[in-house]
C-alpha cells in the first residue's frame, strides 16, 4: 500500500496536477471540490416570441497554444468538442432563439457565454462560465465542477443544462419590455461596432448600466446594409459549425472511448483498492494475477489515452481554412479560427466602410 | 521506502536528463524479433531457480557446519515466478516499429502500448494506474514504467553500431524480490512491404492485416 500512495503522489508531482480544490479555481487547496449534481433541463414547448440568440465562444482551453504536450492537444480539442455540448444544451432546452458557435466574443448577439476549463481529466471536468450580455452586464459567473458518474452515464452532457437554466432565470425575470429593449439596443451595439460616427450617442452608458436612448429610423439605409453585413457573419458562423459538426464526427468516437476508458480506470481503482483492503483474507490470488491485472488495467488505459492523443494532436496541426464568398469576391481565410473570425470582421466592416461611401475601394 | 527512484522522484534522486550532447542513433523503422539471438524467459526462469536452488544449498550447508551465512536475501519465492510470468508478457511483442525525430522518439509494439519519450520536454507520463518515464542518457534510450503494487519494468534499447539490430533489455523488478528478472530481446530490420501484408492495431477490431499487392501490380487489394 506504501508503494500504491507512493506511486499517486509521484503521479501528481510529476503531471503537477493539484488535488481538486473546494473552488474549482482554486486548485492549490487540499480539499475535494463540491461536485455539482446534473440539474434536469429546463425544456420549453416552444420558444418566446422575442427569442434571444446566444453565442457560445469557442472554450479557453486553459493550455497555452505553445504548449505540444498531448494532453494540451486533448484540451485544445475538448474546447471546441464542449463549445458544441453547451451549443447543443441550449438548442436542445427550446427557450432560446439562434444558437452560434463564436471563436470569440463580438456584438453580433444580445448574449454570450464564455467559458474556461481549469480542469478536464476525462472523469472530472471544472470550469468556469460567464454570460453576458452586448451592453456589458454581467448574468452570471459561476463555476462547475462534475464527475461522471459510473453507472453507464458516459459524458457530460448534462452538466450544461445548469448553464441554460441559469440563463432562463435571468431572461425570465426581465419583463418583456426589459428584453425587447435589450434586443434592441444590443442591435445598435452591433451596429456602432462597424459605424461608430453613425450609431453612437444612442445609448447612453453610466455606472449604473445603460439606456436605450433612440433607435435608428426603420428606413435609415444605413441599417440595411448593416444587416447585410451582419448576415456575412452569420455565414462565418454557420463555416464554425459545420467545422464542429466534421470534428465531432472524426474525433467524437475516440473521444469518447477515451472517456469510457478513464472512467473504466476509475471504476478500476475502486475495485483495486476494495481488492488491497481484502488482501490477507483471499490468499488465493497469486501474485501473478495480481501483476497481470494490473499491468492490462495500465495497458488497456494507455493504449485508448495514446490513439486519442494521436488523433488530437493531428487534429491540432490542422488550421482549416475557410473559404468565404462575399457578394464580388471570395475570401480564403487562414490560421487560427480566432485570426479568421477577427479577419473577416475587418473585411466586412471595409466593405461596410466602402458601401456607405466613408471608405472608397 | 523509494522503490523506483527514477521514477518516484525521491528528494534525493533527481529524474534523470536526457543527454542532448550525444544524440539519439536513428532507431526508426520496423523490427522484427530475432529468436536465435534473444533470450528465452523459460531459460531466465530455470537460470533463477537455479541460482536460488544454489543459494538454499549454500545456506544449509553453512548451518550443518554451524557457520553463519552471509549470503543475499533470497526474497520471495511466489513474487519470483510471477515476475518471471510478468517479463513473459511485458516483452511478448514480436515487431516494433519505431517513430523518430530529434525530439521524438516512439516505439510502437505489437499488441501494447507505445513507449514514446520526448526528449527535450515532459519525459513523465503519470495516471492514476501507473507511472512512465524515460531519458535517453548518451548510449541507451529508458522507459520505466512502474505500477501501483511496485511492479517496476525497465527497458533499455540500444542500437547495433550498423544500425541493423535493435536490443531490448527488459528487466523486472518488485519489492520483496532479491534480485531483477531480465530478458534481453534483439531485433532485425525488416521490410514490411516485402511481406505481402501489413497489420495495425485498430481501437475497435484489434489487430487488422491487409493483404498488400506490389506497387507494379496496381496497388494495395
Amino acid at each position: 500500500m506504501t508503494a500504491r500512495l507512493l506511486l499517486i503522489a509521484t503521479c501528481c508531482y510529476l503531471a503537477g496536477c493539484a488535488p481538486a480544490a473546494v473552488s474549482p479555481e482554486d486548485a492549490t487547496a487540499d480539499v475535494l471540490p463540491v461536485w455539482d449534481v446534473v440539474e434536469p433541463l429546463q425544456i420549453a414547448r416552444a420558444p418566446e416570441q422575442l427569442a434571444l440568440d446566444i453565442a457560445v465562444e469557442l472554450f479557453d482551453p486553459g493550455v497555452s497554444r505553445d504548449d505540444n504536450a498531448p494532453t494540451a492537444a486533448v484540451r485544445r480539442l475538448e474546447s471546441q468538442l464542449l463549445a458544441g455540448d453547451l451549443r447543443d444544451t441550449l438548442a436542445r432546452s427550446n427557450q432560446w432563439g439562434v444558437i452560434r458557435l463564436v471563436p470569440e466574443a463580438s456584438p453580433l448577439v444580445p448574449v454570450s457565454i464564455r467559458s474556461r476549463i481549469l480542469h478536464s481529466d476525462g472523469r472530472d471536468l471544472m470550469l468556469h462560465v460567464r454570460a453576458e450580455d452586448a451592453l456589458g452586464s454581467l448574468w452570471f459567473d459561476q463555476a462547475f465542477a462534475f464527475r461522471q458518474g459510473f453507472q453507464g452515464q458516459i459524458g457530460f452532457v448534462g452538466i450544461f443544462n445548469a448553464v441554460s437554466n441559469r440563463l432562463l432565470a435571468i431572461w425570465s425575470a426581465m419583463s418583456p419590455d426589459a428584453q425587447r429593449n435589450l434586443l434592441e439596443a444590443a442591435a445598435v451595439v452591433y451596429a456602432e461596432s462597424l459605424a461608430p460616427e453613425a450609431f453612437s450617442g444612442m445609448i447612453e452608458r453610466s455606472e449604473n448600466g445603460w439606456q436605450l436612448i433612440r433607435l435608428p429610423a426603420a428606413d435609415d439605409p444605413m441599417l440595411g446594409r448593416v444587416e447585410r453585413i451582419r448576415n456575412q457573419e452569420y455565414l462565418f458562423c454557420d463555416t464554425i459549425d459545420e467545422q464542429y459538426v466534421d470534428l465531432v464526427n472524426r474525433v467524437g468516437p475516440t473521444y469518447a472511448l477515451w472517456r469510457e476508458a478513464t472512467l473504466e480506470q476509475a471504476e478500476w481503482l475502486e475495485r483495486y483498492e476494495q481488492r488491497a483492503a481484502n488482501r490477507e483474507e483471499n490468499e488465493g490470488d497469486g501474485e501473478f494475477s495480481r501483476m497481470q491485472a494490473e499491468y492490462a488495467a495500465y495497458r488497456s488505459f494507455r493504449i485508448q489515452e495514446q490513439a486519442l492523443f494521436e488523433l488530437a494532436e493531428a487534429f491540432d496541426e490542422e488550421s482549416e481554412p475557410t473559404v468565404m464568398q462575399t457578394q464580388d469576391r471570395v475570401v480564403r481565410l487562414e490560421g487560427t479560427l480566432a485570426s479568421q473570425y477577427a479577419t473577416w470582421r475587418g473585411l466586412l466592416r471595409g466593405i461596410y466602410l466602402i458601401e456607405s461611401g466613408v471608405a472608397t475601394p | 521506502m523509494c522503490l523506483a527512484p527514477l521514477l518516484l522522484a525521491c528528494a534525493s534522486d533527481p529524474i534523470p536528463v536526457s543527454n542532448a550532447d550525444t544524440p539519439v542513433p536513428d532507431m526508426s523503422g520496423h523490427w522484427e524479433v530475432d529468436y536465435a539471438r534473444s533470450d528465452s524467459v523459460q531459460t531466465q526462469v530455470n537460470a533463477s531457480f537455479r541460482e536460488v536452488q544454489r543459494e538454499l544449498r549454500r545456506r544449509r550447508e553453512a548451518a550443518e557446519r554451524g557457520a553463519s551465512y552471509q549470503g543475499l536475501p533470497l526474497g520471495d519465492l511466489d513474487k519470483l515466478v510471477a515476475i518471471a510470468k510478468m517479463a513473459e508478457l511485458v516483452t511478448e511483442s514480436e515487431l516494433l516499429e519505431v517513430y523518430q525525430d530529434p525530439q521524438l522518439v516512439r516505439i510502437e509494439r505489437e499488441n501494447s502500448f507505445a513507449l514514446a519519450c520526448d526528449l527535450k520536454g515532459a519525459r513523465s507520463v503519470p495516471s492514476q494506474l501507473g507511472a512512465e518515464t524515460c531519458w535517453w542518457d548518451g548510449q541507451q534510450l529508458h522507459f520505466h514504467v512502474l505500477l501501483p503494487d511496485g511492479l517496476l519494468i525497465k527497458h533499455r534499447f540500444v542500437r547495433s553500431a550498423d544500425g541493423l539490430s535493435l536490443s531490448q533489455r527488459t528487466a523486472l523488478t518488485a519489492p520483496g524480490v532479491a534480485r531483477d528478472m531480465e530478458v534481453v530481446r534483439i531485433f532485425s530490420r525488416y521490410d514490411p512491404e516485402a511481406r505481402g501484408y501489413r497489420c495495425i492495431e485498430t481501437l475497435s477490431r484489434g489487430r487488422v492485416c491487409t493483404t498488400e499487392q506490389n506497387v507494379s501490380d496496381g496497388g494495395a487489394l
